[in-house]
């Protein structure tokens, strides 16, 4: 499949608010309950098709606990996108995307999209955070708010098309199209036997 | 010493009585944990199918614990002759049944001595931040194991991993609470049957002679050099995967990062993971490079057909291709030497901690007469490293690191030429200062060229390199492209970077040379 465009996109959010599960929802559409907590990060994919531009999204599903940012500062680095997750039955995971939103308009890069994502909705009862306190919040800053569920599937696909969309616009209004972190590497011959090798072995996709 | 009971085989029928040490997990006063075999933990957790093999093996161990049925931690006597340490720890290292694991491992750990369960008790938990970050990771540590199901055994096993996280948290500041250390701990208790006293100490053994206190303070040190030490060996080891992974860009995050800070917990099957912990307590960090360079070369061939992602889904899935003991078998005969370990150890300190101020890493151990030295416990809580300001850095320009490259060989005495016109009197054989602009352009010249590596394959071939080797030699590097690129036979041998192209980011010039040293000009 031609690739025309490749974004870097990064989960962030306080630990347990379900990144990972929202990731694998999106990407492989699977929800699983026991999902185990996530040391370091997990690096997903995912093409998907937006106004005729065919796009991969590089997903980096990224640890709750920021000690871990010392590892890889570059969790940031050419991250064009950034789903900043909090659950509605924990106050204290609505700060913490307050932080991040603050951390990243000082720290990344100028034209990082972010889109932020209530999670575990089908847990409406026990609701800590008002929705209409939360969609206000993303007003002011500027940012769309989907309210999501990895359990049900609700709003997933929405929240990471949206942050497509968003570098996609931000793109086509600044002129210069974002090259692609592949488009940047180097530049490598290899010889022709490996190529069509390759080729032939690649069933991946 | 013993009770009767059974071993279970995998269809959960018992084959054979044989006689189980009694094991007494230390609890809190009111938490008894749970029934064993009900739970799944202690000798439970792993089952097996007795086979003579196994039946020999017990029988060894068997002899071994009458001889001192006596004492409560019965192998820690033979730790005091040093013969019969040896013997004991070669037989870790082979493996000691299930039966016997939990009580092999207190005695490598020397563990008994630290035991104080009045101690522990009186520990008070951690403040209520660290606490809700650790509640957090509570049912997300092998969440489908029934001694961690909340529902069960009043929520014994849960509670346990709590009390203790949050006991060492209190203990340990400057360590606190990192994720992935409740799969370590939870992986203690499982294996010790819920003794919770003695996982604590374990936990704190672990952290304080193996070392793992680097891989959870901030900033983690000691993970970040055991990665970058690992990424040499592997290069040497299995250089066509190694290129692979540097071409797709493979992120160490998603996979070698996660298994050496939770020593394989979350990645392979129990029985797999108490092996590597058998090894890796007798042996230490070395036995993780091993494992992972025989998990990769296992699976080598299909990898090298895979983009990032799906090789880190294949690395992420790997437990489910790989039969334990054979994993184990290759593992030990992964040879890695410990005076290379030591040469990419100064390595390290040269490069990457001379790069940053040294200052803001604390040390990785206690110097000798300090941890002899009972007062001065207090290396384990150094001030907390200042919190370096999070952002992103700038990639680290090419030439500091050809220059670096070059400051290395310089001070090793082993510079080599890399212009036709080098005389004695070149600058950089007298000091160790930042070559002049001619210099640098000629390495880059050379470096920028092309990068090409013969495919070594398995055999570790730096071992053989020998100080003739390292002569210096005059070699046009002009030449030796033009060849490379004449002679289209040696195509699937190389792969060539133009000029211009961005250097990867270590650029190891030694290895070069050493090929091109080999060629037939």
């Amino acid at each position: 499949m031609e690739v025309d465009r490749e974004f870097k996109i990064v989960t962030l959010g306080e630990g347990r608010v379900g990144k990972t599960s929202l990731a694998m929802r999106y990407v492989r559409g699977q929800f699983n309950e026991k999902e185990q907590s996530t040391t370091n990060a997990n690096f997903l994919e995912k093409n998907i098709r937006i106004n005729e531009t065919s796009i991969k999204l590089n997903i980096w599903d990224t640890a709750g606990q920021e000690r871990f940012r010392a590892l890889a500062p570059n969790y940031y680095r050419e991250a064009k996108g950034a789903l900043l997750v909090y659950d509605i039955t924990d106050k204290e995971s609505f700060w913490k995307v307050v932080s991040w939103v603050e951390e990243l308009k000082m720290q990344a890069d100028k034209d990082i999209s972010f889109v932020i994502a209530g999670n575990k909705c089908d847990l409406e009862l026990d609701r800590q955070i008002p929705k209409e306190q939360a969609i206000a919040y993303a007003k002011q800053i500027g940012a769309a708010h989907y309210s999501t569920s990895a359990k049900s599937g609700m709003g997933v696909n929405e929240c990471f098309e949206e942050i497509a969309k968003l570098i996609l616009d931000k793109e086509s209004r600044s002129g210069s199209p974002i090259r692609s972190s592949k488009a940047r590497s180097r530049v490598i011959v290899k010889n022709q036997e490996e190529v069509v090798k390759k080729k032939k072995s690649g069933g991946c996709c | 010493m013993g009770a009767t009971c059974g071993i279970i085989s995998r269809n959960g029928k018992e084959i054979k009585q044989v006689a189980l040490p009694i094991q007494r997990p230390k609890f809190l006063e009111g938490f008894p944990p749970p029934d064993l075999r009900e739970a799944g933990i202690g000798y439970y957790l792993i089952p097996q199918t007795m086979n003579d093999r196994l039946l020999e093996n017990l029988g060894k161990w068997n002899k071994m614990i009458n001889m001192y049925s006596s004492t409560t931690y019965p192998f820690e006597t033979y730790l005091k002759d040093p013969e019969r340490k040896q013997k004991l720890l070669r037989r870790i290292r082979k493996g000691p049944p299930v039966q016997y694991r939990w009580q092999a491992w207190i005695a490598v750990m020397q563990l008994s001595s630290k035991i104080n369960e009045d101690a522990y008790a009186k520990f008070p938990m951690a403040e209520e931040t660290i606490m809700a970050t650790i509640k957090r990771d509570l049912d997300r540590t092998f969440p489908n194991q029934p001694y961690f199901d909340k529902q069960n055994f009043n929520n014994s096993g849960q509670a346990s991993l709590e009390r203790i996280l949050g006991k060492f948290a209190s203990q340990h500041p400057d360590i606190g609470y990192c994720q992935g250390m409740n799969f370590i701990a939870g992986f203690l208790l499982m294996i010790s049957g819920g003794s919770e006293i003695e996982a604590y100490f374990a936990l704190q053994v672990l952290c304080e002679k193996y070392d793992l206190r680097g891989f959870f303070i901030e900033n983690m040190p000691y993970l970040k050099k055991c990665v970058w030490i690992f990424n040499r060996i592997f290069r040497i080891k299995l250089p066509k995967l190694w290129e692979h992974f540097q071409d797709e860009n493979v992120p160490d995050d998603a996979w070698i990062l996660k298994w050496f800070m939770t020593i394989y917990s979350m990645t392979l099957n129990f029985e797999a993971i108490a092996r590597i912990w058998d090894c890796f307590l007798v042996d230490g960090i070395k036995m993780l490079y091993r494992v992972a360079l025989s998990i990769l070369s296992s699976i080598e061939t299909n990898l090298l057909g895979l983009d990032a992602v799906e090789i880190c889904e294949a690395l992420k899935e790997v437990k489910n291709i790989i039969d334990p003991e054979s994993l184990i078998i290759s593992s030990l005969k992964v040879k890695i030497q410990k005076e290379k370990i030591k040469m990419f150890e100064n390595a390290y300190k040269r490069r990457i901690l001379g790069r940053n101020s040294t200052k803001s890493v604390p040390p990785l151990r206690p110097k000798p007469e300090e941890a002899t030295n009972a007062q001065s416990e207090q290396w384990l809580k150094p001030p907390l490293p200042k919190k370096e300001p999070y952002s992103p850095q700038p990639r680290p320009f090419v030439m500091e690191e050809i220059r670096e490259d070059i400051r290395d060989h310089s001070a090793r005495g082993k510079m080599h030429s890399f212009s036709s016109n080098v005389s004695e009197e070149h600058p950089l054989r007298r000091s160790t200062q930042v070559p002049t602009l001619p210099d640098i352009y000629s390495a880059r010249k050379y470096t920028n060229s092309f990068r090409a590596e013969p495919s070594t394959g398995w055999v570790d071939d730096d071992s053989s390199r020998s100080e003739s080797d390292e002569a210096s030699e005059t070699v046009d590097v002009k030449t030796v492209l033009h060849e490379l690129l004449r002679d289209k036979s040696r195509d699937n041998l190389f792969r060539i970077n133009y000029i211009g192209a961005p250097l990867k980011r270590e650029v190891d010039i030694d290895k070069k040379i050493n090929f091109i040293n080999r060629l037939p000009i």
